[in-house]
């Protein structure tokens, strides 16, 4: 083994945060969970932390436990990964909890070895041991602790197994005395980095400065941010010339010619430590794995699982749910009940007007909140998370690459576009997941264009289920028409290269009941601290200019679009307005409008496709700005409603042409 | 039909080569034709590689049922193992990229193939990103599938990646099953 006891200068202090730290869908975010008490989103399919989650630790005092998105290696390749580097660069640290796979023990130890570099306190959690005993992997962990000198906890988390003894070794942490030794050339680069850093007058590092200095000459971005901000001027310029010199000795890329000498160690490590690596993989399971990525049983399965879900959302949720509890429970019970105890209560007509009249925060913003979209965002959630704990999306991206291919992206857009018909602001932010920044913008554009959110989902699949399945058929067809040409041609607008697809495909797995009731809650929780404010604001905007007369102002202004070019009726132009705060609302609105019977099978299809490719809503923008740019969030407004109203306006002429439902 | 391009007799259980079969040259009704007849029985089989319904039917069959020899083979590469072949010959994937040698785009599902060098086309970033993944030289892989996408497994992992991707890199040695082995 090349490895000695080190002497290093910089060793961190031992103030801070503790950073989980792993490759993505090891558990990292259970072990968050069971140390913290909190809850995050977990899921079967890399991609879901692409935000740090922070919690106190239980059983240590004054200690914040931070879950990091899943890295595969370092230097960083996608944003998201970027963001676990930046932890480790600017984040106090107090030690590293590394969550690896038992049962893939050398990829774990490649990461195990670049943090072991780092010099701060650092404990593995060899997760998954149920599924790395169940294939017949045995791991020697006593021996693999003595080799790297850090302790290796064996850990089951999703049963609890290995959590207290994670505790007591977070505990007693202290620095790993682990060194590898690279080939001559790079070893002296690296320590004349270290001596320009000494010179340079950095003597404390966030990480030692051996780690520094390999992840400087491995093109980090991080990295290089960071001794950006710390050197100025002249021993910048002496790093940046000294890795160009360093890379004229090599014919591989540094970063290529690093990773092997850690390959090389690593395959010694795992060869002295595995007892026995497994017996291959078996049973159905793995056969049902195969045949979803199969080009053919694989669409099968596909259509059987959106049919599933648009039966469990769109008849379930949207149908029966819905039925329930807005003509049942709200209709005829709390509404009256609510109205006739404001009316006896406040004394002023306006208030009474607002809280229970016609746009009254209580008759519309709650009662489209709770009884129209609450029970579709349920069950979308839930369906969602139990196709998240399955394992299937990941193999979703690889059924689906040649799709993406066409749009210039590859098949991991599909994590994001998929989690986009959950919530188009969560997705916006996963977009993260994927590689170059084209790819994030590409994807940004079509999430924002026509990929629908569950709530509007739930509404249009609800009207559009009513007339009937042609219906149905128009919009989907031409939202994804729309999808497809506009991805087509913005694929060729923008420079850059397309990245090819490479995915890891986790195990199908069977979700865990109480996983998927706990997500399912945790993110109606967000949505209606996100929705119900955004709800009431547009029902108070809608009040006001219902009684200051502007309603029927912009009623007149939009007349032409939307009753000369759209071919609906001038009320439609409100549901139009609110669709500016949330387009599930406008769409809900034009729902309310179907039921009373002001529009016929055409409007209805024309109103769904307009509203299905309008901005998403106010939040969306918002993140769109945060992720991106104001610019980019402006300019995505200002392309897609014109838009939406110029394919909607071509539909409505289109399906009277051919006199379709009029 | 095998790797090879050798079909076996449904009927007789002979092993022939489907393509030049002399008896089809003679044959009145050759045109349009898409079975082949047996050299030993006569039995007509029918050529997959003409037939596309034949195709379809058997990449349906073949996913629906476990590769056979893949658990009652022994463990490759041991006495009693499957055959295995050096890529040392030009192949499909040699004629398409203009080099010579097998890649792990030509490696026929149900194969296991032993990891050689990244060809120029894969970008650094990229490289490192399947060394971490654990897709390093020298080790044994089994292809599982290459369409919509190459899937490989490895130690107790399958990647997907787009076949581009896998033309891009060199195998050393090919071998039947899917038996998972490495070289550890």
């Amino acid at each position: 083994m090349h490895c000695h006891t080190p002497s290093e200068p910089n060793l961190p202090s031992n103030q801070g945060s503790i950073a989980l730290v792993g490759h993505p869908n090891v558990g990292k975010s259970v072990i968050f969970q069971k140390l913290t008490g909190q809850h995050v989103a977990i899921a079967n399919y890399p991609g879901t932390t692409v935000e740090l989650a922070r919690g106190a630790a239980r059983g240590l005092p004054e200690t914040v436990v931070v879950d990091t998105p899943g890295v595969i290696t370092f230097p960083p390749q996608s944003e998201d990964e970027r963001v676990t580097a930046r932890v480790l660069l600017y984040e106090p640290l107090r030690a590293i909890l590394q969550v690896g796979d038992a049962k893939n023990l050398r990829r774990t130890l490649l990461l195990t070895v670049q943090l072991a570099e780092m010099g701060l306190p650092l404990v593995l959690a060899l997760n998954m041991m149920d599924e790395a005993e169940t294939r017949g992997v045995v791991v020697n962990q006593t021996l693999l602790a003595e080799y790297l000198s850090i302790p290796v906890i064996p850990t089951t988390a999703t049963r609890g197994r290995g959590v207290e003894e994670l505790y007591m070794a977070l505990q007693a942490g202290c620095a790993p005395q682990f060194r590898l030794v690279y080939p001559p050339e790079i070893e002296a680069a690296i320590a004349r980095s270290c001596a320009r850093l000494i010179e340079a007058g950095l003597l404390r590092t966030p990480v030692a400065s051996r780690a520094l200095a390999l992840l400087w000459l491995c093109g980090d971005p991080v990295t290089e941010a960071w001794l950006k901000e710390q050197l100025v001027g002249e021993p910048f310029r002496e790093l940046q010339a000294l890795r160009a010199d360093l890379q004229l000795s090599f014919v591989e890329p540094l970063p290529v010619v690093i990773q092997q000498a850690r390959l090389g160690y690593v395959e010694q490590l795992a060869s002295a430590v595995v007892v026995t690596s497994g017996h291959g993989w078996r049973g159905s399971g793995e056969r049902l794995g195969r045949l979803t990525t199969h080009p053919v049983w694989g669409l099968l399965i596909l259509a059987a699982v959106l049919y599933g879900l648009y039966w469990f959302v769109g008849v379930f949720g949207a149908g029966t749910l819905v039925g329930l509890l807005e003509e049942n429970l709200f209709s005829r019970l709390i509404n009256p009940w609510v109205g006739t105890w404001v009316n006896r209560l406040v004394p002023f007509p306006f208030l009474t007007d607002l809280l229970v009249g016609e746009y009254g925060l209580w008759t519309m913003g709650m009662t489209y909140a709770l009884a129209l979209i609450l029970p579709i965002v349920a069950t979308f959630f839930m369906a969602f998370g139990v196709l998240e704990d399955s394992g299937y999306l990941p193999r979703l991206a690889a059924l689906s690459n040649r799709l993406f291919q066409f749009l210039g992206l590859n098949g991991k857009a599909v994590l994001p576009m998929v989690l986009g018909l959950g919530c188009v602001t969560m997705a916006t932010l996963t977009t993260r997941v994927l590689e170059s920044k084209r790819e994030r913008l590409l994807v940004t554009l079509l999430l924002a264009l026509a990929v629908p959110c569950s709530a509007q989902l739930g509404v249009v699949m609800g009207l559009l289920a009513g007339i009937s399945l042609g219906a149905t058929l128009i919009w989907g067809g031409v939202v994804f028409l729309v999808l497809l040409a506009i991805g087509w041609l913005a694929a060729r607008l923008m420079p850059g290269e397309r990245t090819q697809l490479l995915v890891e495909l986790p195990p199908l797995r069977w979700p865990v009941l109480s996983n998927v009731v706990v997500k399912t809650l945790a993110r109606v929780e967000w949505y209606l601290k996100e929705v119900v404010p955004l709800f009431l604001l547009g029902t108070a905007l809608m009040f006001l200019l219902d009684k200051t007369g502007l309603l029927a102002g912009v009623i007149r202004v939009g007349e032409p679009l939307v009753t000369g070019w759209l071919g609906l009726p001038p009320e439609a132009s409100a549901a139009f307005l609110i669709g500016f705060l949330r387009r599930d609302f406008g769409a809900t609105g034009l729902f309310v409008m179907e039921s009373q019977g002001l529009l016929n099978s055409l409007q209805v299809v024309v109103a769904m496709v307009t509203i299905t490719l309008f901005i998403p809503c106010i939040a969306s923008v918002m993140m769109i700005a945060k992720e991106r740019s104001w610019g980019t969030a402006l300019g995505m407004v200002a392309l897609i409603t014109p838009l939406a109203f110029v394919v909607g306006g071509l539909l409505n002429r289109a399906l009277l042409l051919i006199g379709w439902g009029g | 039909m095998n790797a090879q391009g050798l079909l076996t007799c449904s009927l007789c259980g002979h092993r022939f080569a489907a393509a030049g079969h002399a008896a089809c040259k003679s044959c009145p009704l050759q045109m349009g034709c898409e079975v082949v007849c047996c050299p030993a029985c006569g039995y007509q089989t029918v050529d997959p590689r003409k037939s596309l319904f034949g195709r379809l039917a058997q990449t349906l069959f073949n996913a629906s049922r476990p590769r056979r020899g893949a658990h009652r083979r022994g463990r490759p590469g041991r006495a009693g193992g499957g055959l295995e072949i050096h890529a040392s010959r030009p192949c499909r994937g040699a004629h398409r990229s203009g080099r010579l040698g097998l890649t792990l785009a030509d490696v026929p599902p149900g194969w296991q193939a032993k990891i050689g060098r990244f060809l120029e086309g894969i970008p650094p970033e990229k490289r490192v990103q399947l060394l971490s993944y654990g897709l390093v030289p020298n080790l044994w892989v089994c292809v599982v599938q290459h369409s919509p996408v190459t899937v490989v497994r490895l130690d107790n992992t399958e990647l997907a990646l787009e076949m581009e991707l896998a033309g891009e890199i060199q195998v050393l040695s090919i071998r039947e099953g899917l038996e998972d082995e490495n070289s550890q």
